[in-house]
């Protein structure tokens, strides 16, 4: 069947959906009706859809063409599991927070050492009583107030034990404490020291003041602090070096 | 050229419109299926032309929704969709062609022996076997997607867009009737 002009325009507007719905009643009826005419009407369907396919096909030759003639895309940097830059950047925080962390360790223990520096800071060894220096001098006592003046404690302290061994001299054992002070051996130095303050021949606050700065070495600033406290309340020659100590302690 | 100026131009049948379209929004479109949608660029790029063809298509068929926003971004919210079609390399028209296939009687069938692919290349050859000018008005209006006004244009024996219309309609009469072999010669 061949179909005209104005039925081919007819069926194509009732495809597109732009018939008056009159137009479109009847067209549907004649549809229905007209074998003849359904069978012609199909066929033109396929036929402009068959055009309208092979449009899409060349446009999608064209565009397979156009994309072949385009430059490669190259894809920005995909940004991996792990992101090395934000990671160096992370990395420069982190080691400027151990860096921060470990100053504020060292800081914390500064101050929490402070004492052990005051102690070492105001250490002098005690002057020696009733002996003058003699290099001629041969004997224990001698060899004894010989290191101490050379600042060698150690060697000084076991000298100052041997001689309070010897002769029972309980000045030889304050020495030894102040010496074992200077060598820094501070458990012996407390030992020693402890007994020195109530001796009567050491001076009390001397021995006081040592012990205080052995004490405040091994940590043991509450006592530390009460013989301090009681030496500054004191009229001893210490008084005033125990009132500094003190105020470096944080203690009023 | 500015989106609402390729928009028309593309409604006129001007590849090179599509083209500029296809190549400007091309990075952002294949760069965000990267990103978001976890795509390798092989995929994001037949996405993009599975995409460009839907684009394509509702412009020349006056579907494009009121563009209130940039082709990119239009071209993504269809790209979203059309990513999750299984049979998104077929086109609104070539399923439409299948259906209508399926609904022919086998009698009625010139090529009943033929795959979709062979229909489609055996309608071609019908439409060069149509000869001038049928063949050039019909590849204008139905391929090229040229308007009226455009063919008149390019075709200057149709003095107005009523002859070029109507021409139209007895060029597709004719090749209808030669791809179902209903076409005598004579007709010529």
């Amino acid at each position: 069947m061949t179909l005209s002009e104005i039925e081919i325009e007819q069926l194509e507007a009732f495809w597109e959906g732009a018939l008056s719905p009159s137009q479109k009643a009847l067209l549907e009826r004649r549809l229905q009706d007209d074998v003849l005419f359904r069978q012609a009407a199909h066929e033109l369907q396929l036929t402009t859809t068959g055009l309208h396919v092979l449009s899409d096909q060349k446009a999608s030759l064209f565009l397979r063409q156009l994309e072949q003639s385009l430059p490669p895309l190259v894809p920005p940097q995909s940004r991996p599991f792990i992101n090395w830059q934000w990671w160096t950047q992370r990395r420069r925080f982190a080691a400027a927070a151990i860096i921060l962390l470990l100053l504020l360790g060292w800081w914390f223990l500064r101050k929490k050492e402070a004492p052990k520096s005051i102690a070492e800071q105001n250490f002098e060894p005690y002057p020696p009583l009733g002996y003058t220096l003699s290099s001629k001098e041969q004997t224990l006592k001698a060899e004894a107030f010989n290191a101490y003046y050379d600042k060698d404690f150690k060697a000084a302290r076991s000298k100052f034990e041997a001689l309070f061994r010897e002769n029972g001299d309980s000045l030889a054992l304050f020495y030894a404490g102040v010496s074992a002070v200077g060598a820094r051996q501070y458990t012996q130095a407390i030992a020693v020291l402890e007994s020195m303050q109530f001796s009567e021949k050491a001076p009390a606050d001397a021995a006081q003041w040592y012990l205080a700065l052995a004490l405040l070495e091994t940590d043991r600033n509450d006592r530390a602090e009460s013989l301090l406290l009681a030496l500054s309340r004191s009229d001893s020659p210490y008084s005033a070096r125990a009132t500094d100590v003190l105020a470096q302690m944080n203690v009023k | 050229m500015t989106d609402k100026e390729a928009l028309e131009r593309i409604k006129n049948g001007d590849q090179d419109a599509l083209a500029w379209v296809y190549t400007a929004c091309r990075p952002k479109f294949v760069f965000w299926f990267m990103g978001k949608r976890g795509l390798s660029l092989e995929d994001a790029t037949d996405l993009y032309h599975d995409t460009i063809l839907v684009f394509r298509d509702n412009v020349l068929n006056g579907k494009l929704p009121a563009m209130t926003s940039k082709i990119s971004t239009y071209l993504i919210e269809v790209g979203k969709n059309k990513m999750y079609e299984a049979d998104r390399k077929e086109t609104r028209w070539m399923k439409v062609f299948k259906a209508l296939l399926a609904d022919m009687p086998l009698a009625q069938n010139p090529w009943p022996e033929y795959d979709l692919e062979a229909w489609l290349n055996a309608m071609e050859q019908q439409l060069k076997a149509l000869g001038e000018p049928c063949k050039t008005l019909l590849e204008l209006y139905y391929i090229e997607g040229k308007t009226y006004k455009e063919i008149i244009r390019i075709v200057p024996n149709y003095s107005t867009e009523e002859v070029a219309k109507a021409r139209k309609y007895k060029c597709l009469g004719r090749l209808r009737r030669l791809i179902f072999q209903t076409y005598k010669p004579d007709d010529l």
